[in-house]
């Protein structure tokens, strides 16, 4: 299983990162929307763990390509973000977005939020 | 001769006093009503002038007038005159003209003393008029300069919605420069989207915010609240709308800044404790971590605490100097002797940095009078951002000089670190912006030159940055002495 990253914070990828290690899912990595598409469509990750505020591409507009592209527009996107206005939310799902977390989070529950939705994609 | 005899008689007897002039002016003929009027013989009335026999009479135009024309009139005139017994007279005077030559005047005055009284009423009557009139003048006036006076745009709508009055405030607010606005129907200068969104949302006696857009100029688009009073006028017959319009585009504005502002301190604040907070899950759930992983995330935790205390010192900082009941401490103090301070303070950093500091003065420094405290504290937020940004092995130049052309101390701080793109040179000073490749390697909460701007407003001063790509950049503070600070 593979796990997609964006997330301009690195402390956020590595914490996210060793807590999916721990349970047999491999993540791959990017800091910045326009890598992190590019990344979705040459490594074709199961799910994808999107932040908002990020450079050069926001996480909306990442979700709204990825979402156009029939190579990658049914991986599920997880937003991952502070933003945590009504506003926002509406905006997420509008775009695309499956489901959508607020930091700060616990990885740990996410790590098996994850392994859940993994475990049903698999079936 | 009986027809000479009956106009003899005729003259005689009438009601009317006549008078005969000569080219002269003087009195050749007269009845016995005008020697009645006049209190007067035949013979005392011959050859006065009516000048002469005026002087009792009241009503002074007639008697200037007379002398005026040398008691010889040449246009027909009517006139009223009154003598202090209280008769009143209604004369009329007519020249005798043949071909070019003036043979005298006919006088012919009838007695009005009954009517005096309604006479004496009706120019007393005249005079209030006139005097009413004036005040009323006056008060439309002084109505229509308030009107005119009120920021606000004022709108007087009929019950078709058509123009009948407006200030100049509401012109402006709507930008339009026709001369000619009364009677015609306000649709013509709304566009129909902001004209139906006025009526759709107003509601009589309350205030509602629509959006309207200037139909000329800079067709700037503004946002107002509009209140609307319906006037019932004439007895119930006719139904008028009065609007009064405020321009409230930029209190929106500053709403929408502090809105924006909350929204990115709450921001600010969860990037730190989301790090906290998912290392501790982590360290306290995981049990497959090695020894340098434990390691390096308590580092991190106690890294992003201390990001976080920052983060709110600065925030607290920030807070307490744009309140406007904030007040500095002023005293005289030693410009240079505050150098030493600061120097002895970023020691330690610059040692590990490798870097140098450069402070010169100008001559003759003067004692500064300032908020010390504040004063430090925008040096070590500049000079924390000069070591921050700046390249191994080079210095860090601080002068400081006095101007005397304008009472100024001017304090510059230079580095020689990457520059500062135009791009980025328009938002240094915004809350918690950071130049973006800097934000995950270079410590900062984006507030440090907020708070140095925050600091040069309150003592009235200048901060400018001059920086180029590759060049390093200069922060140039000016402070200026003699003024009073704006919040006294």
């Amino acid at each position: 299983m593979k796990v997609l990253v964006i997330d301009d914070d690195p402390n956020i990828t590595e914490m996210v990162k060793v807590n999916l290690e721990l349970d047999g899912i491999t993540v791959i990595s990017a800091s910045n929307g326009k890598d992190g598409v590019e990344l979705a469509k040459s490594q074709n990750p199961d799910l994808i763990l999107m932040d908002w505020m990020l450079p050069k591409m926001s996480g909306i507009d990442a979700v709204k390509l990825l979402r156009g592209d029939p190579s990658v527009m049914n991986i599920p996107i997880f937003m991952l973000t502070a933003r945590s206005q009504v506003n926002d939310i509406d905006m997420a799902f509008q775009a695309g977005a499956d489901n959508y977390i607020t930091k700060p989070f616990n990885p740990v529950k996410l790590a098996e939020l994850l392994q859940n939705k993994l475990n049903k994609i698999n079936r | 001769m009986k027809s000479d005899l009956s106009v003899k008689l005729l003259i005689d007897n009438i009601n009317i006093s006549l008078l005969m002039l000569d080219s002269e002016g003087r009195i050749i003929q007269s009845n016995a009503t005008a020697e009645k009027l006049f209190k007067k013989t035949r013979i005392q009335l011959l050859n006065k002038t009516m000048h002469d026999l005026l002087k009792d009479f009241e009503i002074r135009d007639i008697k200037e007038w007379f002398l005026k024309n040398n008691n010889k009139p040449l246009k027909r005139n009517a006139l009223i005159i009154s003598r202090t017994d209280e008769t009143g007279v209604s004369m009329e005077i007519a020249p005798i003209i043949h071909g070019k030559q003036y043979n005298g005047a006919i006088v012919t005055c009838i007695n009005i003393s009954g009517k005096m009284d309604l006479i004496k009423q009706l120019s007393s009557t005249q005079e209030e008029f006139k005097k009413r009139t004036n005040q009323i003048a006056e008060e439309r006036d002084r109505f229509h300069m308030m009107i005119e006076s009120i920021s606000d745009g004022v709108l007087l709508l009929n019950n078709k919605y058509n123009i009948i009055l407006f200030n100049s405030s509401m012109r402006k607010l709507i930008g339009v420069s026709a001369k000619r606005l009364t009677n015609t129907p306000l649709k013509k200068y709304l566009k129909e989207v902001y004209y139906s969104e006025l009526f759709r949302k107003m509601k009589y006696f309350q205030s509602e915010t629509i959006e309207i857009m200037n139909q000329e100029g800079d067709k700037s688009k503004k946002i107002v609240s509009a209140y609307m009073a319906p006037l019932i006028i004439q007895r119930g017959e006719e139904l008028e709308f009065l609007l009064t319009i405020r321009d409230i585009t930029r209190e929106k504005q500053l709403d929408e800044m502090k809105s924006q502002f909350v929204s990115n301190v709450s921001h600010e604040l969860r990037t730190p404790l989301s790090s906290i907070k998912g290392f501790t899950a982590t360290l306290l759930a995981r049990k497959g971590l090695s020894g340098e992983q434990k390691k390096r995330f308590l580092t991190i935790i106690d890294h992003e605490s201390d990001r976080l205390t920052r983060l709110i010192e600065d925030l607290l900082s920030l807070s307490r100097i744009e309140t406007s009941s904030f007040k500095l401490q002023f005293s005289e103090f030693d410009l240079k002797k505050l150098f030493e301070e600061l120097k002895h303070e970023f020691e330690h950093l610059l040692k590990e940095k490798k870097l140098g500091i450069l402070i010169n003065f100008g001559k003759l420094l003067p004692k500064m009078n300032a908020d010390r405290d504040k004063i430090f504290q925008l040096l070590v937020n500049l000079l924390n951002n000069a070591v921050k940004f700046t390249n191994s092995n080079t210095d860090i130049e601080i002068k400081s000089l006095f101007r005397k052309a304008d009472n100024c101390f001017v304090i510059t701080i230079k580095d020689k670190g990457p520059g500062i793109s135009r791009k980025n040179l328009e938002k240094i000073f915004e809350k918690f912006f950071r130049i973006e490749d800097s934000i995950h390697t270079i410590p900062g909460t984006g507030l440090g030159l907020s708070i140095v701007q925050g600091i040069v407003e309150k003592h009235n001063g200048r901060i400018m940055v001059k920086s180029q790509p590759g060049r390093g950049a200069r922060f140039i503070v000016e402070i200026p002495q003699g003024m009073i600070p704006y919040n006294e």
